[in-house]
């Protein structure tokens, strides 16, 4: 008998919830399941109950385990977290308005394709869908409501699916063509202009493919642009030429981006001008990032990332692609590096609010990137600031402002509208940058509250960039040299295309009036070229 | 910090950390996908249990105390929609136990791998079977215990429930298996085992 509890002759409902834990053992302990394993031995009844629920066991050991495929894990991930995103109600909301003015089939295939689109993994690259929102184009308009609505919430999706990606090591993944396909679809009947600008980004997928010289991916890429032969809404002309195009793209030897430049990115000022500015920037902030004897952590770094992501895209819409690509690389190195290093201690981990702006802000870099293009549109043409009416161009880029309201691009157009307003109400001054006052204001009357995250940060941001001291303790001498020369002659080109050439020659003789650099031997040639 | 990872990402993630609910979904999917199935035996259902699970757990992380451990609240949630769900479908779990007992027919000229890969599909079915009788609380406590290792004393916490009633539910899960299955199958599991 063991502890009274057990005999040989009579097992009880009790006794045999103690031979089940003998199924268990860590359930018991040692010297416990000594004494039920020495009874076993002594009593047959027991034995035999301890046979029966072992076979049981091991039936229940016969089923198999039931797995999750790699396709559910990730459906699973993406449904979970597009559910759980605030954002979501516009997602769903977005999709379901898809279908308000398009037939059956072609809602059907935005649906399957912006679905699809936001379930592949960069190895399993695919342009089925851009096909599909590509051939939606020759689709009756959507309304006003439904094009913003689907617009936003497919956004918000690349977004979410973007910080999937990442989540699961995709962090390469573009959706540039994506987003530039719904702004597409959101042309009224395929104008000129919007024609145009498909073209041209079409043909920029393509050179893309080309230049990576794999023949494959080469032939998926132009599939989208060769199925728009067979659009209704362009003429037969168009399609020839487009066609004659795609097919001097893809041919053998086709040189390798060789060609015209990717995207349609129309360079607003002259080449060789913002060129030199930003080959400025980008070299003074790289030493920034490479060289600060400060840095000390990998948050700093993170800040330090973004300040030199921001120098590069304050010109966004004038400075050449290349450099736009810096930016966006510089950002996605912060984004895996915060990545690689989320598992970590949290004291050695990057600040999960930085990592967040990074990851939107490879979003938005593209994103500005495609609205702001081409130069000829006529939304460009209003937003062109003028000095007489800084509000106006904040008002052409409050879609920026909303849709990003803490990216890089939102500052960049803050910075510029307080450059303009600096222009227009002292010329002479000239004031390097607004004052915190000013910032303050303008946004109050501007954005209302709502932005209240936004101006604060950025005021701080203006301030530190007003106060010379204030970086001087921070940066090198010769860097915030490098730093100041390149944004005052960007100011100069700025001041340049606002009409106030006066502005224009002042900005570029501050340069020229400092040490002999090659910012300064620019600003000569600047002013030659305006005095002209 | 803990030196539990997942019990960390709870706490961060109920601090406003949505990246940490992303990676806690990243780990904790297939633990939920499976105590899941094994409640319900359907892999669709598991699927959508284990997501709304997460949705339900991300709308209601402030119930969490931050002390108990947060696998079994969140295992708690996981059996207690599995076990509603199961509820819900109750005929149609019926319906899939009479297709689970079907034999499958006897064909001529088998060889003998094939043969025991047959008997081996038909304990499977029985077993299957067997379980899915069990009324949804045992099939849950046995999943808790058996599939995943969760002791007996997690899953009173889990259940919300004393010890002894998750022992003699235990109990009362293997009495009904061992007379479900009945003696010949419980031997001819153990040939089919060797």
């Amino acid at each position: 008998m063991i502890g009274g509890r057990m005999s040989a002759d009579r097992t009880s409902g009790c006794e045999l919830e103690r031979l089940l834990l003998l199924i268990y053992p860590d359930e018991l302990g040692s010297d416990e399941l000594h004494e039920l394993r020495v009874h076993l031995t002594l009593c047959e009844r027991c034995a035999d109950v301890h046979a029966e629920l072992e076979a049981v066991a091991a039936q229940l050991d016969l089923l198999p385990d039931p797995q999750m495929s790699r396709d559910e894990r990730r459906e699973l991930l993406v449904q979970v977290i597009s559910a759980t995103e605030p954002d979501d109600p516009d997602l769903r909301a977005a999709l379901d308005l898809v279908g308000v003015d398009l037939e059956e089939d072609l809602r059907a295939t935005l649906r399957e394709g912006v679905l699809a689109r936001v379930g592949l993994s960069a190895e399993d690259e695919d342009f089925s869908d851009l096909e599909g929102a590509l051939d939606l184009v020759v689709a009756p308009a959507l309304n006003e409501d439904a094009r913003a609505a689907l617009r936003e919430g497919v956004l918000a999706r690349v977004d979410i699916l973007a910080r999937v990606n990442l989540a699961s090591d995709f962090a390469n993944e573009d959706f540039s063509d994506l987003e530039g396909a719904l702004d597409l679809v959101a042309a009224p009947a395929l104008s000129e202009d919007a024609r145009s600008t498909l073209r041209e980004g079409v043909l920029a997928r393509v050179g893309l493919a080309v230049s990576d010289a794999v023949q494959d991916a080469t032939r998926t890429a132009v599939e989208p642009a060769l199925d728009l032969l067979s659009a209704p809404a362009l003429s037969e002309s168009a399609r020839v030429e487009l066609q004659g195009e795609v097919l001097a793209k893809t041919g053998a030897g086709s040189g390798a981006g060789s060609g015209a430049p990717r995207g349609g990115l129309l360079l607003r000022f002259p080449g060789w001008a913002m060129a030199a500015a930003a080959a400025l920037l980008l070299a003074g902030s790289a030493a920034l990032f490479t060289a600060a004897p400060w840095i000390d952590s990998p948050r700093n770094t993170t800040q330090l990332a973004f300040e030199e992501a921001e120098i590069l895209v304050r010109g966004s819409d004038e400075l050449q692609v290349a450099h736009l690509a810096a930016a966006r690389d510089r950002l996605q190195r912060v984004v895996l590096a915060g990545s690689s290093e989320s598992g970590g201690s949290e004291s050695g981990g990057l600040d999960p609010a930085s990592l967040k702006r990074a990851r939107r802000e490879l979003v938005a870099l593209d994103a500005l990137r495609l609205r702001g293009e081409p130069s000829t549109h006529s939304q460009d043409i209003d937003a062109v600031p003028t000095r007489e009416d800084p509000e106006s161009f904040l008002r052409t880029k409050r879609e920026v402002l909303e849709l990003y309201p803490e990216s890089l691009a939102a500052l960049f157009v803050l910075t510029r509208y307080f450059e303009m307003a600096a222009l227009r109400d002292e010329p002479v001054a000239r004031r390097a940058v607004a004052t915190p006052a000013q910032v303050s204001q303008a946004l109050s009357t501007s954005l209302g509250a709502s932005l209240e995250t936004l101006r604060e940060r950025d005021a701080q941001a203006l301030l530190l960039k007003a106060s010379d001291a204030e970086l001087k303790k921070r940066f090198s001498s010769s860097l915030v040299r490098s730093i100041r020369q390149a944004l005052l002659i960007q100011r100069g080109l700025h001041a340049e295309r606002s009409g106030d050439r006066a502005a224009a020659l002042a900005w570029y003789q501050q340069v020229d009036s400092q040490t002999q650099t090659r910012a300064a031997e620019i600003a000569r040639d600047l002013l030659q070229a305006a005095a002209k | 910090m803990s030196d539990d990872p997942v019990q960390d990402l709870a706490l961060a993630f109920r601090d406003g950390d949505q990246e940490a609910f992303v990676q806690l979904v990243e780990d904790l999917q297939d633990r939920f996908f499976r105590l899941a199935y094994r409640i319900t035996h359907d892999h669709d259902a598991a699927l959508d249990v284990a997501q709304d699970a997460f949705v339900k757990i991300h709308a209601r992380i402030d119930r969490w105390d931050g002390h108990s451990r947060f696998t079994s609240w969140a295992y708690r949630v996981v059996t207690n929609m599995a076990i509603d769900l199961l509820r819900k479908q109750k005929r149609e779990t019926k319906a899939r136990e009479a297709r689970a007992l079907e034999q499958p027919e006897v064909v001529e000229d088998k060889s003998e791998s094939s043969i025991v890969a047959e008997e081996r599909a038909l304990l499977v079915n029985q077993v299957k079977a067997a379980i899915e009788a069990l009324p949804p609380g045992q099939r849950a406590i046995v999943a808790l215990r058996h599939y995943e290792g969760c002791t007996l004393k997690e899953i009173a916490e889990i259940r919300g429930c004393a010890l002894g009633t998750v022992k003699s539910t235990l109990h009362q899960a293997f009495r009904s298996l061992r007379r479900t299955l009945g003696a010949e199958v419980l031997a001819r599991a153990g040939q089919v085992a060797a």
